[in-house]
Formats: C-alpha cells, structure tokens, sequence
C-alpha cells in the first residue's frame, strides 16, 4: 500500500518534472547588476526566459521577508545579484547583503529548501556577460534540482 | 598556595621550580590574575620527531627536522615562545631552508655560525643567508634624530599597565620624515632657479597631504599606454631590437625639443632611416590583448607617415601596416587621402613576428590578401602604434571615488549617450582616457563639459535630492536601533518622544534611499518613499502567477 502510495507520488512528480520550467526571481541592484542585466540585453546576449528581475535600489533593500515570500509565490529559485564588495554605491551596504544571505540559507535549509536555490552573486554594470552566464548556470542548477518543495 | 624553591640547572642552563612539600599557606587577595601560557598543538608533529621531554629534533642551523628532512620547524614549534618578529625571522631562517632543500644546494655555505642563528638573527644584525658586517651608518643630516618618548617613572608607579615607550606625536613624526634627503639626481646648484622667468622653481618644496572639502570631483586619471613587451613577436626593448620603437617615442623623435633635435635616427646605428613601417592596432583590435578600437592610433600613424613623406619625399620609404583604417572625425579622412597622394604605402595585413637578419637588419612577412601570398619587408625602422590602456591604479580611484567600471577597467557614465560625463554616483563626473580610448578633440570636450557640471553643482544654491528616501512610522517603531548601526550615511538616529518613548527619525537631507534600513526593521516600521515593501510584494506575488494574457 504505502510502495503503491510512493509510486504515484513519484509518477506526479515525474510528470510534474518534465513540463517543469524553472522559475528565477532576481532582485538586482540598480546601480551594478540592472545596469549589467541592461548590458546582458544591449550586447544581445542569450539566456533563458525563466528569470524575472525585480530592480531595488540596492541589494541591502532585499528583506529577508522578500525572499521567503518569493519562495511561497512560486518561486524555484532566488537570485540576488549586488555590486562588487568595495564598489557598493551606498558605501558598504552589500556587505550586509552577504550576512543576510549566510542568515538566509541557513533559514530556507530548515524549510527543507535546497541551498542553491538562494544565490548571491557579485555583478556589476559591465558585467553583462556574468549576468547572462550566472542566470544560464542557476537556472541548469535548478533543472537538477527539480520543482522547490512548496511548489510540488 | 604552595611555595615553591629551584631546583638544579639544567642542560640548558635554567632552574626548574620544585614544589616544597607541606607548604601550603592561605592568603586573601582582592584582584587575582591568571597568567595563561601558550603552547602549541603537538598532534600534527610525527612522534619520532620529538625526544622525551617532547621537545622537538631538529638540525638547529637549518631549522631541518633529523628524522624527516622535508619537515622544517620555526618560531614556537622550535624556540620558546617569542615575539611576532623573532618568529617571522624564524620562519624566514625555515624558508631559505626548505629553498635550499628542494633546490639541492647546500644547507650550510655562507650561513652564519650555530651560536649566530639563535640571538642575532632576531637582532635583525643577520640577513637571510649572509651576515651583516656594515651597520649603514647614520645619514649626514644636520637634523638629529628624535628619540621615542617614554613614559614617566612616576606615572608608570601608579600604574603598571600603561605602555613604556610611546609613539611620536604628529609634529615629531613629521619632523623624523623630513630628514629625508631626497637623494635624486638633481646636484642642487639652483641655477635653474635665477634661469626661470617665470619663477616657477622652488628647490624646498615638500610632498604635503592637503585635506580640502569638495563639492564635485573631476576623474581625468587619464590612460596608460600599452606596453609591446607584452606581444613577444615584437621584441620590443629587446638586445638588438632597438630599430622597433612605439608611437609615442617616434613622436619624442620628431619633437624639435626631443632627444634628436628632431633628427629622425634609426636608435641602433644613429643612422637617417630609408624605410619606416608604422604598425597599427598594436594590443587594441586583437582578443589575445584588448578587444576594443584605440581610436587615436590610425590618425596619429597617418600623421607620422604624412610628415615624414613631406619632410623627406622619396628619399623615404613610408609603410603603414593596417587592420582597417579608422580616420572618423573632423578633417581626418582628408588627412588620409593627402597622406595617399603623398605616397605612403598602406598595406592591409598583420605583420608577422619581428625576425633578424644576420647582417642585424630587422624584417616580417605580411599576407598580402590581394596578391595571395606573404611578402617580406625590411625597414629601418618599426614604430608600433600601441592601445590605449586605463591606468594601473584606476581600480583603486573607482573604488575611492565609487565609480564603476566596464570589463576592460574604463570608468562608466551614467547614460552612454545622453549622460556621458556624469557617473552613477552625484557630484562625480569623469572625463577625458579615463573612461575610454579617446583623442585631444574629445578629451578637450569633455574636460570642458564635466567642468561646467561640477561648476553648476557647486554654485547653484540648492541641490537637487532624489525623492527616493525612507520614513519612520513613528506608531509601530519600537526604538530598538537596528536601523541606526545599519546606515552608512548616519541619516538615522534615535530619540525619546513626549511620552518617554525611544523612537527612530530619519534625515531626510543625509538619506540616500538605499532601503537597508527598511530590510533591517525588525518592525517593518520603515517605509520607502519608493520601492515600497508593497510595490516589491506586489511583484513578487504576481512575477509567477499563471495569467490568460501573457506578457508580451
């Protein structure tokens, strides 16, 4: 009984995993990475639809709140992309971006979420080609990883 | 407490401490202080390495473990524990060691004594490898050297923690600098002081630090010129390749005021050149080096090319080697086409590595696309145009300044067309090479237009803020100061209301609207006055949200 339970569940899942399409929500910062995201766009670079970005005046903006509400809305995976540690243009707030983010994967864990599926990355604005390159690599991480826990 | 006696010396000359038996005794204290030791953690070590008493075997002149030559031991896991110094000289003493081991040398030749190594090398009186016979003397300077204040006797009585030796007070410390004796290659005669009319030469002036307050910054940090060693087919500077020069050196040549009087030479013979090949795109245009176009370089080749077929005429062979010309701009293409009728030979191609003859005349091959085949020639002289580069530090000035930069380390402006001086950051404007390869005309435009901006900023008397700040819901904030410690700007500080209660409040003057505040309240009780917490929720909620009508 409970083999012919975990089959079906596993069929589900299956069936869920090959129409899955990852979904990537980005918070950029709008000095660095929407500026390089723009980039991305203007050197006619390639990368896949799934991501959407959210802009945000820096990536210190991103409240923790944001990122557990983006998992429980659908989310697959969570990109938040900052300026170079020393380049912040708001001094020194990515910093505490990086301690928020540590805090952040410790949290979605114990929510049985996948590390990678939170991903700080350092992108500034003539970095176009590490933006398309970082989400092309996020979103393949989360084709392995399957659909987030809260969205099976 | 236990009393204690000592015991007889030891090999190494100390006396152990024994404990007297049935001394105990009590003794009342009002502060009691617990001296910790330290000492390292043997677990790593092999146990052959060590003797009985744990101490460890080790060849004392080369710091070389007996049992195990590829194991070297320095500082504490050798001597007792000592200062940071004595144990960076150990370990540099180790490091010269284990060099000397893995190159096979000796481990002894030319190093000091035993007796030496264990004292002086500390003393600094023993360099890695050699001793120090002559202590420099003192420099010849009329200003004696001033000694390190110390504490006094009386002071230190009252308290034994204070620090003996202080450091120089800010005017002593100059003072010890100036002592300096700037030893250039300038003799100091100062007859070039009565020379200039214009009295610009002052012989005593010193390197100061200005501390000033700006309202606007300029950044024209200007380029660096690309350097051919880098492409080792050119062999530039090299022994026998002194007929291959740079852009930059051919225009010295030219320059009545330069080191020829403006007499082109071929460098290796002081000969009058027959045949001068110009090489453009020397490090720009090419993906092993910079990817992008220098800009200046074709038009600077054309007027070398130009003035020496005017100067000279037949009597000189001009050869201009290029990817594609680039001659945009005002009057350039006309250069161009004068500088064809002049009779400049411009030959489409990449010249092939730099090679000598054995008579020492220098030649390459270029692929002739149009013939189809590869012809050598052999000039007097090779002038290589070389790419604009940024500057060496220009990470550093970004990084002071905030300003950001592109993949090949040019600063960026905030709008490519309609904002091309100005940064992403208020008040900072760049102009000129700094941010891009660039010529006099547009380096001179945009020295002119960053100045008017700043000038503009600086003696309008208001300024413009973005609108984009945050606020204090005074209702919910619980005074709790996350917010304080986390702004960078200081724009947030806390006060007690009329009802005695700790709030927050925001300067709306310093705020920059960076929304960290926002993310760190505790009680969601900061509101942005854009990017508000409810726009970004909104998106969030919808950015996956299966609609009918999808986005186009």
């Amino acid at each position: 009984m409970t083999t012919a339970k975990t089959q079906t569940k596993n069929n589900n899942q299956k069936e869920s995993t090959e129409n899955y399409e990852p979904k990537l929500l980005a918070f950029c910062c709008n000095w660095c990475s929407y500026a390089g995201a723009d980039l991305a766009g203007l050197s006619r670079l390639k990368y896949p639809p799934n991501i959407k970005i959210i802009r945000t005046m820096c990536s210190g903006r991103v409240d923790p709140q944001f990122i557990v509400d983006a998992f429980d809305n659908g989310a697959d995976g969570v990109l938040i992309a900052a300026c170079h540690l020393g380049d912040c243009h708001y001094i020194a707030q990515n910093y505490k971006t990086v301690k928020r983010v540590a805090l952040m994967h410790k949290m979605i864990e114990s929510y049985g979420l996948e590390k990678e599926r939170l991903r700080l990355e350092f992108i500034s604005a003539g970095e176009g080609n590490k933006f398309a390159d970082t989400v092309i690599e996020m979103v393949q991480t989360l084709r392995n990883l399957g659909p987030s826990k809260l969205n099976r | 407490m236990l009393k204690t006696k000592l015991g007889e010396a030891g090999p190494d000359g100390r006396r152990q401490a024994i404990c007297i038996e049935n001394s105990e005794f009590t003794e009342e204290f009002d502060y009691l202080y617990i001296a910790v030791g330290q000492y390292f953690d043997r677990s790593i070590i092999p146990e052959d390495m060590m003797d009985k008493k744990g101490n460890l075997i080790i060849d004392a002149m080369s710091l070389q473990s007996k049992a195990h030559p590829h194991i070297f031991c320095c500082s504490e896991f050798y001597y007792s524990p000592e200062s940071v110094i004595e144990a960076i000289a150990s370990g540099k003493w180790a490091g010269e060691s284990v060099h000397r081991y893995l190159r096979g040398t000796d481990m002894y030749a030319g190093r000091p004594p035993e007796a030496l190594t264990h004292s002086d090398v500390y003393k600094g009186r023993v360099r890695i490898g050699e001793v120090v016979k002559d202590i420099p003397v003192e420099r010849a300077n009329k200003v004696k050297r001033i000694p390190l204040p110390k504490e006094s006797v009386e002071a230190r009585l009252n308290s034994c923690y204070l620090e003996v030796v202080k450091p120089y007070s800010e005017e002593d410390a100059m003072r010890e600098a100036s002592r300096c004796l700037h030893c250039a290659n300038c003799g100091v005669c100062k007859e070039c002081v009565s020379a200039c009319e214009a009295d610009a030469i002052n012989h005593d002036q010193l390197p100061e630090i200005i501390h000033d307050k700006v309202g606007a910054i300029v950044v024209a940090t200007g380029y660096k010129s690309f350097d051919p060693k880098a492409i080792p087919t050119y062999h530039y500077k090299e022994p026998g390749y002194e007929g291959v020069i740079t852009g930059l050196e051919f225009e010295r040549l030219t320059n009545s005021a330069g080191p020829t009087d403006g007499k082109i030479i071929i460098p290796k013979t002081n000969k009058k050149p027959k045949s001068i090949a110009f090489i453009n795109c020397i490090g720009s245009r090419d993906k092993n080096y910079h990817e992008y176009c220098s800009r200046y370089c074709c038009t600077a080749s054309i007027k070398h090319a130009y003035l020496m077929k005017e100067k000279y005429g037949s009597d000189m062979d001009t050869l201009l080697f290029y990817k594609d010309i680039r001659t945009f701009g005002k009057g350039y293409e006309e250069l161009y086409n004068r500088s064809r009728s002049k009779g400049v030979d411009y030959i489409k191609g990449v010249p092939s590595e730099i090679r000598m003859d054995v008579d020492g005349s220098l030649y390459f091959d270029v692929y002739n696309v149009d013939l189809e085949k590869n012809i050598s020639y052999r000039p007097d002289l090779i002038v290589l145009q070389t790419a604009m580069e940024p500057q060496e530090d220009a990470k550093k000035i970004g990084e002071l300044l905030s300003c950001s930069m592109d993949k090949d380390g040019f600063f960026i402006e905030k709008h490519i067309k309609l904002a091309p001086v100005e940064t992403a950051s208020a008040g900072k404007f760049i102009a000129g090479a700094c941010r891009g390869p660039i010529d006099i005309t547009d380096s001179v435009s945009q020295g002119y237009a960053a100045a008017i901006l700043a000038a503009k900023l600086i003696m309008s008397k208001s300024i413009e803020k973005e609108a984009i700040i945050s606020e204090v819901r005074t209702d919910v904030c619980s005074g709790c100061g996350s917010c304080v410690s986390t702004c960078v700007y200081q724009a947030l500080s806390l006060y007690v209301d009329e009802e005695g209660h700790t709030k927050s409040q925001v300067n709306s003057i310093l705020c920059e609207g960076c929304g960290a505040c926002a993310a760190t309240c505790p009680s969601n009780a900061i509101l942005m006055n854009h990017f508000t917490n409810d726009q970004i929720e909104a998106m969030i909620q919808t950015a996956f949200k299966e609609t009918e009508s999808p986005a186009p």
